[in-house]
């Protein structure tokens, strides 16, 4: 800091108001074309996935692959289904 | 005896001057406000305790501080002076930002450049105080709500006022919660803050891999001065889209970013020696910067009230209040502010949007000063 004046003749000597102007366009015409290129963005992602689809790099969606089916036992129903049989016909 | 009283002579106690005791009990309240008042505590209990250790007289001949050229403080403090620690963190950031609500709803995106408006009104209110245009740009910088972009900046272009500068940035956006509800709500009415917005649209993962990488190069061809800390966020945030790199993406938003933050916190701290700190044109800075911060928060809000004259589908102006980029307080600031009127309005995935935004648009006017002011 130079010297402790308050003055406005500070803000002319230093192109303030010009500086400021100018830096805020600049951040506005910098976030509103990051804007316009999101409101592209799914019509360029459309564009892409006609060229490379998804699936067709390992950080597309994954496709999972059919479960297998797994041989299992008899079901609990299945078992008391066979106890009960059992003592019915073994009653006697 | 001779040497127990040259040893005597050379301790803490006797060098030690009314503006050290000043900073150690500034630091003391940093580390409480951190503890017990739960205020940004990653920042400020590093901070606060850097203060003290900065504050301890060094012996003459010795080098013990941050700003002697060989002592292990001025090392950890180069990354701050270089400004290597900001793009870092930035990296980190990148890394663990969702920028799903801002792809969702483009428009958005121009609240986090309204409330940059905070910058260049403390950059002329900085000048008109006597700095010079230099110094104005890096108190301006303030208004961002952005600690690691303000330490860029201020390292290029006013090394001197870093210490005030950071203290003053990481503080305010410790305060974001105290100073944002009542600008927020006397520049909005009851009607407008119970607004209820529709819900944003799924973004693909296409569209979240491809916005780094064009985002990038737009913002850094318009502002290359601003290429260090975007590139390293859109860095960051690419390799968490694109699903193929998760470990380095898990480091750079875990591991590096808190490693980085200690660093930091700790070294600017340290850098806040009283016979630096404590001068006329810290006390300016700090009501610069609580200025800027409202002039910030101020703007978002006029600009999203501007944007409902204009747009059919109305956005709730509170959400302009998060343009400033302390993420994510201010945008957690608005889900409060929105949530006391009505409890069921859930805003924080809206304000998330001119939040992300807000951290590229300070990024690129810490950019833009710098190409400018540092020609």
């Amino acid at each position: 800091m130079q010297q402790m004046l308050f003055s406005w003749d500070n803000v002319v000597a230093g192109n303030g108001v010009a500086l400021s102007i100018t830096g805020m366009s600049i951040v506005f015409v910098a976030l509103l074309l990051v804007s316009v290129y999101i409101a592209l963005l799914p019509r360029i992602a459309a564009f892409f996935n006609k060229i490379i689809p998804p699936s067709a790099h390992h950080s597309g969606p994954v496709v999972s692959a059919p479960t297998p089916q797994v041989q299992t036992g008899p079901s609990e129903q299945e078992i008391v289904a066979a106890a009960v049989a059992f003592l019915h016909k073994n009653k006697g | 005896m001779d040497i127990l009283l040259h040893f005597l002579s050379t301790t803490g106690f006797a060098e030690m001057t009314p503006g050290n005791f000043i900073m150690i009990v500034i630091g003391i309240i940093f580390i409480a406000l951190a503890i017990i008042k739960d205020y940004e505590p990653l920042l400020l209990l590093p901070i606060g305790f850097g203060a003290i250790v900065g504050n301890i007289p060094s012996i003459a001949g010795m080098p013990l501080s941050v700003y002697d050229e060989g002592s292990v403080l001025y090392y950890i403090y180069f990354g701050v002076s270089a400004g290597i620690f900001p793009p870092l963190i930035f990296l980190g950031i990148g890394a663990m930002t969702d920028f799903s609500c801002m792809l969702s709803n483009p428009r958005l995106v121009l609240l986090g450049a309204a409330a940059q408006m905070g910058i260049f009104a403390t950059l002329i209110g900085a000048m008109y105080m006597g700095f010079t245009p230099s110094e104005a740009g890096a108190i301006g910088i303030i208004g961002g709500a952005d600690g690691p972009t303000a330490i860029f900046l201020s390292s290029k272009l006013a090394p001197h006022l870093l210490g005030a500068i950071a203290i003053a940035a990481y503080s305010y956006m410790a305060l974001v919660p105290v100073i944002q509800p009542p600008i927020m709500k006397l520049m909005t009415t009851k009607k407008e803050r119970l607004i209820r917005m529709s819900a944003p649209r799924e973004v693909s993962t296409r569209e979240k891999i491809l916005f780094p990488v064009g985002g990038f190069i737009i913002t850094a061809l318009i502002a290359p001065g601003s290429l260090a800390l975007v590139g390293m966020l859109f860095f960051g945030n690419l390799l968490k889209e694109s699903g193929v790199t998760e470990r380095l993406a898990e480091t750079a938003r875990t591991a590096l970013i808190d490693s980085v933050t200690i660093l930091l916190g700790f070294s600017v701290g340290a850098s806040t020696q009283a016979q630096t700190f404590l001068t006329p044109d810290s006390l300016l800075i700090f009501g610069l910067g609580a200025a800027s911060f409202c002039v910030a928060t101020a703007s978002g809000l006029a600009f999203a009230k501007l944007m409902n004259l204009v747009c059919k589908d109305k956005i709730n102006p509170l959400i302009g209040a998060a343009g400033v980029s302390a993420v994510p307080d201010s945008a957690r600031v608005v889900q409060m502010v929105a949530r006391d009127e009505d409890p069921h309005n859930f805003l924080l995935m809206h304000a998330m949007a001119p939040n992300v935004a807000g951290v590229l648009g300070s990024a690129v006017g810490a950019g833009v000063l710098w190409s400018v002011l540092a020609m």
